[in-house]
């Protein structure tokens, strides 16, 4: 995908020049002009130039019509005209959404949001920075899902790619349009494996324009975190198998009855906490 | 200087070519002046002689000097799309600079600068009208105001 070359602006002034100085040749000229950075990490080249007419009808305050050439500079070097940092801005949230949000447990969905500050263009790709502790499953594209459901133009089209070198998600084509600023995007990611602890693990997504292969940054969303949950189950009944209740009876087994709010993976143990009345033989 | 005192009046013809260095300043602009716009008089004793132009299509061009000045653009600093920060350009004149002289600058709207509006299809210019009218403007060290209208 290649960018598009936009014309040139070029803009005239003359300065108010109450006592008609008249300055010699060889003398330095210097404007300083506060401006908005680019959007986007990205050297400025070509098109720049300045030059000097001079009027030759009218009186030096109104804009003239009549100018005629008296110099011109020649192309500035160009190298190093780029913005140095990437906008970084700390998402809207994170979580997990559904059922399947236990430690360890594969399946789940994570919804990520985030509000741009810059906008994007139609050459805009988002990268999703996924920590260590969530397991892409097979580091394959086709065992999870991605979706953009809200902030993106081209949703229904968009693609995705996955290094696992980086654990990055690339996500290409979702901007059929020029995004603004302030436009709220949600992303979705489904089919991945939960951390094996609660802990809270950190994703970034990074906006860049992506021109002629090469990626320009835009900026980066920080401190959208998901955690799993460690659940709660609920002992709705216990009882001995075989009804022999007698004092110092010795049943060979127990009944237990037991709600979780969570799925049960076959990874998970069981462990039961008799109280202390109970003597617990080998 | 050549002794015509001896010759007969009246009967001079002679061709005179006259080398003379004169001190002028140039045309504040690019011109192509006909010779026919100089006239040259000869006096004799505070009298004029005779007034000749020059009426042979010739012409004298006065043109602009080859580029030769780079101008100059600061670094942008700072993160993208940041407001508050300067760019500054500098010139070094090649000609002189007067009450009639304008400034034009060219910048680029290139590549993948896009609008903060809602215009998709426009690139955007980080020099903006607002933005022109807060410039600051020195020559020679010399501050002045921006006449932009």
């Amino acid at each position: 995908m290649s960018g598009t070359d936009y014309a040139a602006d070029t803009w005239a002034f003359t300065i108010d020049n109450p006592d008609d100085d008249v300055f010699a040749a060889g003398v330095a000229i210097v404007i300083t002009i506060p401006i908005k950075n680019p959007p986007l990490v990205q050297e400025i080249e070509d098109d720049w130039e300045f030059y000097i007419k001079t009027e030759t009808a009218t009186d030096g305050t109104d804009y003239p019509t009549d100018l005629n050439d008296v110099e011109e500079s020649i192309q500035p070097p160009t190298t190093g005209l780029t913005t140095t940092t990437i906008k970084s801005t700390t998402g809207i949230s994170g979580s997990i959404t559904g059922s399947l949000d236990g430690i360890g447990v594969s399946g789940a969905t994570y919804q990520f949001s985030f509000k741009t500050t810059n906008p994007i263009p139609v050459e805009g790709i988002m990268v999703l920075t996924v920590p260590s502790g969530v397991t892409v499953v097979d580091n394959d594209v086709s065992d999870y899902t991605v979706t953009c459901s809200s902030g993106c133009t081209n949703a229904a089209s968009a693609s995705i790619s996955y290094s696992a070198a980086y654990r990055q998600v690339t996500i290409s084509d979702a901007f059929s349009s020029y995004t603004a600023s302030s436009t709220t995007v949600t992303i979705s990611v489904t089919g991945w494996t939960n951390p094996d602890d609660s802990e809270s693990y950190d994703f970034t997504i990074d906006t860049f324009a992506y021109i002629s292969d090469t990626k320009y940054g835009i900026e980066t969303f920080t401190d959208m975190s998901i955690a799993a949950s460690e659940g709660i189950c609920y002992v709705q009944d216990i009882y001995v198998t075989d009804g022999d209740t007698r004092v110092y009876a010795s049943p060979e087994s127990y009944t237990i009855q037991a709600w979780c709010n969570h799925a049960i993976e076959t990874t998970y143990g069981l462990k039961v906490v008799f109280p202390d009345d109970y003597i617990v033989k080998d | 200087m050549t002794d015509l005192s001896a010759t007969d009046a009246g009967v001079v013809d002679l061709d005179i070519l006259i080398t003379m260095g004169f001190n002028l300043l140039g045309t504040p602009f690019v011109k192509t002046v006909d010779t026919s716009d100089f006239i040259c008089t000869t006096y004799f004793e505070g009298n004029v002689v005779d007034t000749v132009s020059i009426s042979d299509g010739t012409t004298i061009t006065v043109n602009k000097p080859t580029a030769s000045t780079e101008m100059s653009v600061s670094l942008f600093e700072g993160t993208t799309g940041a407001t508050g920060t300067d760019m500054t350009i500098t010139y070094t004149t090649q000609q002189a600079f007067n009450l009639l002289s304008w400034i034009y600058i060219m910048v680029p709207k290139a590549n993948a600068l896009y609008d903060t509006g809602n215009n998709a299809d426009s690139a955007q210019s980080f020099i903006t009208d607002a933005t022109k009218n807060d410039m600051t403007f020195s020559i020679d060290g010399t501050t002045f105001d921006i006449d932009t209208s």
